[in-house]
């Protein structure tokens, strides 16, 4: 049975707006940024007839699988995310896409988290924090909806990314505030934390140092 | 030229004066040694096991405790031998040339690493050379001898690392095809209607 004409009919702009945030967010240059405007501009040209006849779910899938392939970050995704959050649709149609949307999100920023490299154990923290409030709505409509299905898909994924970035955050140093009497170059400080002034660079980048000779007196470094 | 062997023995019709005789299953069961795929002759095999038993004697105290802190590792003393055979039989270990059969058992020795011994009485195991010896002697020509010390390769102790981002990229994509079924026609699932979420509080 296909989707009522009223539904289509204000799922159809849900798509066209996400979609048309998710170009706007993600890199679209090169090859795999040509294959991701195109999947778009062909999903978005026949959205209704697709979306009328239950046809949607493969072409959708297909953008947001091409959407990582252009290097989009979780980041870039989760503001996505945060886009079609904020549609309130009154139709089951609308609420079916809108739903659907976040949830190709969420798998696509779980397969980018799998990916990701990080340098200290805040970061696994923050991010960990991100995705928890990202999953505990989505998993309250679920149950409330009775989808027996996606509340446990979702379960699953979060539990999976959640023991993920536990298990990743462990063996990462933690990052702690260092203060010092005086402003010092990045090299001398690289030394005095660390005993090894090659990570210069490291506090340079991590305190966004204006010049390297002249380091704030306080800032923040790895604890290892 | 048929060689008569040991096996022949175990034929019921082998009775030498044609008697009721059975044979001995004990030589049913004799099977051609090997270490993996190195042939030879058994002239003695030694199993040593036991248990890896601990004995405390306390101060003060008439009697000790034996504790038992599990099983010992098998250890298998072989003295093999490779002679020369009266003919070119096929076997490499069956030739008049001996030495191939030798070289083959030398350099799998010397190779190391786990392999499959066959004893001629024993089940086979998985066992690993720590040592051997090969004597070679001049009034014995067309003959060697291999003293070779084996213990059971045993397992590996291991803990197992979960691969939590192979996991997470299966659980993400079980939970991108969840998405795409619950696009499809609701009456061909026959699943509840999926409901979003509410609109905030007027």
């Amino acid at each position: 049975m296909a989707m009522e004409q009223l539904d289509t009919q204000e799922a159809v702009p849900i798509c066209q707006r996400v979609l048309t945030y998710l170009l706007g967010a993600a890199p679209t240059r090169g090859r795999p940024g040509s294959d991701l405007r195109t999947a778009v501009g062909d999903f978005l040209g026949y959205a209704y007839t697709l979306i009328r006849n239950d046809l949607a779910g493969p072409p959708l899938s297909d953008i947001f699988d091409l959407a990582r392939a252009t290097g989009v970050t979780q980041a870039q995704l989760a503001a996505t995310r945060a886009t079609a959050s904020t549609e309130t649709p009154q139709t089951l149609g609308g609420k079916l896409i809108q739903n659907s949307l976040i949830g190709y999100l969420l798998a696509a920023e779980a397969r980018i988290v799998a990916d990701m490299t990080f340098v200290s154990r805040n970061d696994v923290n923050t991010m960990l924090a991100q995705m928890n409030a990202a999953f505990t709505p989505m998993e309250e409509i679920a149950a409330d909806d009775m989808d027996q299905s996606a509340f446990s898909g979702l379960v699953a994924l979060h539990a999976a990314i959640s023991y993920h970035l536990a298990l990743t955050a462990i063996p990462l140093p933690r990052v702690l505030q260092f203060t010092f009497a005086q402003s010092m170059p990045t090299l001398v400080t690289a030394y005095r934390l660390y005993a090894d002034a090659s990570r210069a660079d490291e506090l340079r980048v991590g305190n966004k140092v204006v010049h390297p000779a002249f380091e704030r007196p306080y800032g923040e470094a790895l604890a290892t | 030229m048929p060689v008569s062997t040991i096996r022949d023995l175990a034929r019921p019709n082998a009775a030498p004066q044609g008697g009721r005789y059975q044979g001995s299953p004990w030589r049913n069961r004799l099977l051609p040694a090997r270490f993996d795929e190195a042939l030879f002759h058994v002239e003695t095999a030694s199993r040593e096991g036991g248990r890896r038993i601990i004995t405390h004697e306390f101060p003060k105290k008439e009697w000790p405790y034996s504790e038992d802190m599990g099983q010992r590792a098998m250890e298998f003393s072989v003295r093999a031998y490779i002679i020369q055979f009266p003919y070119d039989a096929g076997l490499e270990l069956y030739q008049r040339d001996y030495i191939p059969a030798r070289d083959r058992l030398q350099e799998r020795l010397d190779t190391g690493g786990a392999g499959i011994l066959q004893l001629p009485l024993m089940a086979p195991q998985e066992v690993v050379c720590t040592r051997y010896r090969l004597t070679e002697e001049e009034r014995f020509g067309g003959y060697c001898v291999f003293d070779i010390q084996f213990v059971d390769q045993g397992t590996k102790p291991y803990r197992p690392e979960p691969d939590t981002r192979t996991n997470l990229i299966a659980a993400s994509e079980r939970y991108k095809a969840i998405v795409e079924t619950s696009l499809k026609s609701r009456e061909a699932q026959r699943l509840p209607p999926i409901v979003g979420p509410r609109p905030p509080p007027a």
